[in-house]
């Protein structure tokens, strides 16, 4: 049987990990959640530690916002939808 | 030709083929709302999430496009209705039919991208009364070079009802290009103004004269700048945030389950 487009969707968000970023911008904080390709993660890390970064060169932003952290809720929804606990 | 004689027959080779039965049952405009809701449903709870972080939720379904694009009403906080400005999910996008922006992504308000979806939230269209002679004018418009980004940025004023569909159907006009190659199989002018029982010569003869186009476009800018104040005076928050970082620390959400060897 062939795949249906929406399983073919979910196969695509595998493959890769989810990761929260928080930084900051012109000294304002902010923060993202990315879905980083495995490929990239490494570059991703190495890249974090010597400064400066632009998130979108490593994966797709689900989510984003200013301040420190995340709302509660939308804390909530990636674990829910993407926690490994 | 029959109004839904005009849809595609003929996709773009980029799309995969067994993806084809999908997009063909989703632009059948019987099926569009049922058939885009089960296809988009997880990336469209993420949007809730991000629109409800922002303080906007969704409200009804107003609009289905040509392409099985899905038009929202917008609520704010106290659920009361935004008026100035709709949210259209494009799955156009996500198949790329459409070798352009789509007409929602020309002068979006917030812009939400992902992978397999674009949703844009846009003025509301509705904010200009077109007349059927307007229509025609916005027929001509996009015969002439860089007008078509024009008339998909007001993304047309309702004006057709297709029977068994419930909801108002908002045609962007996106599917008439003059240009064969740019959409394959969407349908031509031609098409288009044979449905209307209209032909060249009467699009020719009321030709949108430069000046005018120009007042147009003033008047869309109106439109989009309306939205923005109404939006921002709701407390919504249009700023995008800037993706650049510096002073970064990574949390890890959720990785692989890795199995070391014994």
């Amino acid at each position: 049987m062939k795949p249906s487009a929406s399983s073919k969707i979910k196969s695509k968000t595998q493959g890769a990990v989810i990761y929260l970023s928080q930084g900051f911008f012109n000294g304002r904080p902010t923060w993202h959640y990315l879905r980083v390709n495995k490929l990239k993660l490494p570059l991703l890390i190495e890249n974090a530690k010597k400064g400066e970064i632009d998130v979108v060169d490593y994966g797709n932003i689900l989510f984003s916002g200013f301040g420190q952290n995340p709302p509660d809720e939308v804390k909530d929804f990636v674990q829910k939808k993407y926690g490994t606990n | 030709m029959g109004f839904k004689e005009v849809f595609p027959t003929e996709l773009s080779p980029s799309i995969p083929a067994d993806e084809l039965p999908v997009i063909r049952q989703r632009l059948e405009l019987g099926n569009t709302a049922i058939t885009i809701s089960d296809l988009f449903q997880p990336e469209l709870e993420i949007l809730k999430a991000k629109l409800d972080s922002r303080g906007i939720t969704l409200g009804d379904i107003i609009g289905i496009g040509d392409m099985g694009g899905i038009t929202y009403n917008l609520l704010d906080k106290n659920g009361a209705a935004i008026k100035s400005a709709v949210l259209r999910i494009d799955p156009a996008d996500l198949v790329t039919i459409l070798e352009r922006p789509s007409p929602a992504s020309i002068r979006p308000i917030l812009r939400e991208r992902e992978d397999f979806f674009a949703a844009t939230i846009v003025p509301r269209a509705e904010r200009v009364e077109f007349t059927a002679d307007q229509i025609m004018h916005s027929l001509a418009i996009i015969n002439a070079d860089d007008q078509l980004r024009y008339i998909k940025d007001l993304e047309s004023k309702q004006f057709m009802r297709i029977p068994g569909i419930p909801v108002p159907v908002i045609t962007d006009l996106g599917c008439m290009s003059t240009d064969p190659d740019t959409l394959k199989g969407m349908g031509s002018i031609d098409d288009f103004l044979e449905i209307l029982g209209r032909d060249r010569a009467s699009l020719d003869a009321i030709k949108v004269a430069p000046e005018e186009m120009a007042q147009l476009r003033q008047a869309q800018n109106a439109i989009h700048d309306n939205a923005v104040a109404e939006l921002t005076a709701a407390g919504i928050n249009l700023e995008s945030v800037p993706t650049k970082q510096e002073g970064v620390t990574l949390t890890p959400v959720a990785q692989p389950q890795i199995t070391l060897a014994r």
